[in-house]
């Protein structure tokens, strides 16, 4: 439904995106994901025909769009402050977007309105709203063309934690229910991981890795993948011998069987696993514990494996023991990238 | 939408063809004269100008009564500013918006008042010689220095003391409690903290009234005379006078205009140097003006009464004396000069009818405030979009020149083509155009670049087109910033006296003209009550701007519906700080 390839975007001397391409299938939702600065929003805007790419195709519904003005695109655009018209009423900012169609207005304004379960509120001014009540109507203002694709740009971000969690969920069910075509854009990893049915990771206006959100944790392509969603353990290691898809790296001069992945005999790779992958109290290797915090239901360890920085997870606090026996039965191979 | 630079260029050039036409070409005219013998650049005309003795004595007096002039607004001002910020007291609203006021009042409107008030047989000798039972009259402060300064510092004090209250409610208020909580007592942490804070905006606002003052015209013509003229009177003598010399005037022009040039440029560095913001998360704190604990704060009452004859006097008097038959015995209430005004009668002072330099402001200020406004609009709308220093120069650059240099630019340029097709009305309708519209963009931007520019792309995301976008959404948001900026224009244009002195003609007559002239043939009462309709116009105008201001602003707390924010902006556009 949504076709996006060779993306190029300078602002003066500054480069957002660099061949930046992803694709959004009919009634899918992905999430692009990124640390702020990473051009995830010019990706958006320029989808929207907000900003001009310098390269590259833009494609809406398999037609190039690249050079149409934003109100002939059919995108919906769901903005990170809302942008809700101050001057109009509720009713007439969900109106607007069906003044320069035809058809029932006030019907349509009315079973939006019940969509985000805001009935009623038409005569209200934006500013009598609360936040999560603007958002519900920004989203609802976004739908009454009918776009056929949603861009949601940052829209929780300006909520707080417990609304942000609900709203959340909301959303996603809605987007599923309109079988919508969405790009949703967050630097927050718990809200892709939780809307999205595909995650794509930017990292200075480039594409990391866009694979659905257990594929992308469990199976990341890049160090920088594998740090930026969840704890991760990333040692500096060499492929000392590959055997099918496993594979045996040195770190530290301890030899660590590992996935193979895409890694060679002899690359520099990045050992990688999760805290909650590794085995405490018993194994080959030896952790220098710096420190614990308690989470509740688990100890997080602070500690030093031939100096490396290291994160462990415990069932109990192991001190006033200095070190700590452990495994890594499950670690992957990344090359940096 | 982000436009590429030459796209905004392009949208640039109706505006610069404009102001080519009717201020750069007639600005070179100026300096031609002045600057050209037979054809060739020379600066004889400038050295022969320097040398003569006249003129030397001008420039001296120009910068002596400017500096008097603002360390006098200083005296005047500063402790108005601190009584507007500290003290809470009935009224108090009011008196912050009457500020305002001297700002935007008609200079020759100021200038009568003082002759009424200060003169010889005015209100405040008569009061001061039936009080003491004096033979003489006590105060003779008119035709002299003291009352070009005097009038200055009425205009200007409330400047000072916007910029001082404005800085102090810009400073923290816990940079002073951590300084008592440090151990500071309450003067040494306004010595040490809150005066550091202030000096920035003091300086900035000496600067400014210093340049303002050099600039003035009016007030030096109406109460210095010939002999303590200024520069900027000295060229409308020279051009307008009987003397008739244009290439001395031109000289003169130009000597003024790198003056104001060097002064603007020094207080725009200066404030830019010293103009650190604090961000005041708080608003200052105020406490009660009358409390029975601290009986001491009934001093003010010595500055105030002072300060209150000083404002409220002249204005005063100007409205008593409209409404009031002179007679040997004591005065009687009448209507008589505003039946007078409204005459359509020819009257020989002002060689005109009263009725008909009342017609010619209204139309006039229509004709400039509209064009200002089409003017202020498109120049803020290149500026948003093309970031660009030579650009702002340019399309600002009649901010940096005077009245009268703008005056007798017109004044040329209306003597060939293609300006000469037009007739005398339009050199003064475009010379207020020029004046004005600084003010609208500057009333206008800081307002659309207040405005979310989400608001207007959510608009072409659902479906309108640019037009439709700016239509319906940019235009209501900035709507009432727009009308105040009108209202401004408009009563600017309708108190403007400078290059209507330059540039009216026989049959062209403006009411601050013939408030000017009713002056000179000491026909009081006809000038107050005309005075006095334009008073009321300006200051009506004046208000409509202090509380017009998009109501929409972003950046003002996180809900939307916020309350006005136009008294920051009218600050910005008075003083042209940042």
């Amino acid at each position: 439904m949504l076709e996006v390839g060779g993306l190029t975007k300078r602002f003066g001397s500054v480069v957002a995106l660099e061949g930046f391409s992803l694709g959004v299938a009919a009634g899918e939702t992905v999430a692009l994901l990124g640390p702020s600065g990473c051009g995830k929003t010019t990706v958006l805007r320029i989808v929207a025909g907000l900003e001009r790419p310098d390269a590259g195709r833009v494609f809406v519904a398999g037609r190039d769009a690249t050079d149409w003005p934003p109100e002939r695109r059919g995108v919906g655009l769901v903005f990170q402050s809302y942008a809700l018209f101050p001057h109009l009423s509720v009713g007439a900012n969900v109106a607007y977007g069906l003044r320069f169609r035809g058809g029932d207005r006030r019907s349509r304004v009315r079973d939006l309105l019940a969509l985000v379960g805001l009935s009623g509120y038409e005569r209200r001014k934006p500013h009598q709203l609360s936040a999560g009540q603007q958002q519900r109507v920004a989203l609802a203002r976004a739908l009454a063309p009918e776009p056929r694709v949603l861009l949601l740009d940052e829209p929780l971000s300006a909520l707080d934690a417990a609304l942000r969690k609900d709203l959340r969920g909301e959303l996603r069910a809605l987007l599923e229910r309109l079988g919508m075509t969405a790009l949703y854009v967050t630097h927050d990893q718990e809200e892709a991981l939780a809307l999205a049915d595909r995650v794509a990771v930017m990292r200075e206006g480039r594409l990391d890795q866009v694979a659905p959100p257990e594929e992308l944790y469990a199976k990341p392509r890049t160090p920088f993948v594998a740090s930026f969603l969840g704890r991760a353990n990333l040692w500096p290691g060499r492929v000392v011998s590959v055997n099918g898809d496993r594979a045996v790296v040195e770190v530290a001069g301890e030899r660590i069987p590992a996935e193979r992945g895409e890694a060679r005999e002899g690359d520099e790779v990045f050992l990688f696993f999760r805290p909650e992958w590794a085995q405490v109290g018993d194994g080959p290797f030896t952790a220098g514990i710096e420190g614990a915090e308690y989470l509740g239901d688990r100890w997080e360890l602070r500690a030093r494996f031939h100096g490396l920085p290291l994160v462990l997870v415990a069932a109990q606090d192991p001190r006033p023991s200095p070190t700590l026996p452990f495994a890594i039965p499950a670690a992957q191979a990344i090359r940096g990238h | 939408m982000t436009l590429r630079n030459g796209a905004g260029w392009g949208l640039a050039l109706l505006p610069l063809l404009f102001l080519g036409v009717a201020f750069f070409w007639p600005l070179w005219d100026v300096l031609r004269l002045g600057l050209q013998v037979e054809g060739r650049w020379t600066g004889e005309r400038l050295l022969a100008a320097l040398s003569d003795p006249y003129v030397r004595r001008l420039i001296l007096f120009t910068l002596e009564q400017a500096a008097l002039s603002a360390l006098l607004s200083l005296v005047l001002g500063f402790p108005l500013g601190w009584f507007l910020t500290r003290y809470r007291f009935p009224g108090r609203g009011l008196l912050r918006a009457l500020t305002i006021v001297p700002f935007v009042l008609p200079s020759i409107t100021v200038a009568l008042g003082f002759v009424l008030f200060f003169g010889r047989s005015g209100h405040l000798n008569r009061l001061l010689m039936a009080l003491f039972g004096l033979g003489e009259p006590p105060i003779r402060v008119l035709y002299t220095l003291w009352a070009v300064v005097l009038a200055h510092a009425f205009y200007n004090a409330p400047v000072v003391a916007r910029f001082v209250s404005a800085a102090w409610e810009r400073a923290d208020p816990a940079l002073v409690e951590a300084a008592r909580a440090l151990g500071a007592r309450p003067l040494r942490a306004f010595v040490t903290v809150t005066l550091p804070l202030l000096l920035p905006s003091v300086f900035s606002a000496l600067a400014l009234v210093f340049v303002l003052c050099t600039l003035s015209f009016s007030i030096p013509l109406a109460l210095g005379g010939a002999r303590y003229a200024t520069v900027e009177v000295g060229v409308y003598l020279y051009a307008r006078g009987v003397l008739m010399d244009f290439p001395r005037a031109a000289a003169l022009a130009i000597l003024t205009l790198g003056l104001s040039l060097v002064l603007t440029y020094l207080h725009l560095w200066g404030g830019g140097a010293f103009a650190a913001r604090q961000s005041g998360v708080r608003p200052a704190p105020t406490v009660p003006l009358f409390s029975r604990e601290k009986p001491g704060r009934a001093l003010w009452l010595l500055y105030l009464l002072p300060a209150a004859v000083v404002f409220l006097g002249p204005i005063g008097a100007v409205i008593a004396d409209s409404f009031l038959h002179p007679a040997p015995g004591g005065a009687s209430p009448t209507l008589h000069w505003y039946r007078m005004i409204a005459s359509p009668a020819w009257n020989p002072f002002i060689e005109s009818s009263p009725l008909a330099a009342v017609r010619t402001s209204l139309l006039v200020g229509l004709g400039a405030t509209g064009l200002a406004l089409v003017l202020g609009l498109s120049v803020s709308a290149i500026l948003r979009r093309v970031r660009s220093r030579l650009l702002e120069t340019l399309l600002m650059a009649p901010l940096a020149v005077s009245s009268v240099v703008l005056g007798l630019a017109l004044l040329l340029a209306f003597r060939r083509p293609p300006l000469s097709a037009l007739g005398g009305g339009w050199a003064i309708v475009l010379a207020h155009t020029l004046i004005v519209y600084p003010f609208v963009v500057r009333t206008i931007r800081p307002l659309w670049e207040a405005l979310d520019p989400a608001l207007p792309e959510a608009a072409r995301t659902l479906g309108a087109s640019p037009f439709a976008a700016f239509r319906t959404v940019t235009l209501p948001l900035l709507g009432s910033g727009v009308l105040a900026a009108g209202a401004f224009a408009f009563a600017l244009s309708l108190g403007e006296m400078t290059a209507v002195a330059m540039l009216s003609g026989p049959g062209v007559m403006t009411m601050p003209m013939a408030i000017y002239h009713f002056l000179g043939s000491r026909d009081f009462g006809a000038a107050s009550a005309m005075a006095t309709v334009l008073m009321v116009v300006t200051a009506l105008a004046a208000w409509a701007w202090d509380h017009a201001g998009s109501r929409w602003l972003k950046n003002e707390g996180s809900s939307l519906g916020l309350p006005p924010t136009a008294e920051r902006a009218a600050n910005k556009a008075v003083t042209g700080e940042a």
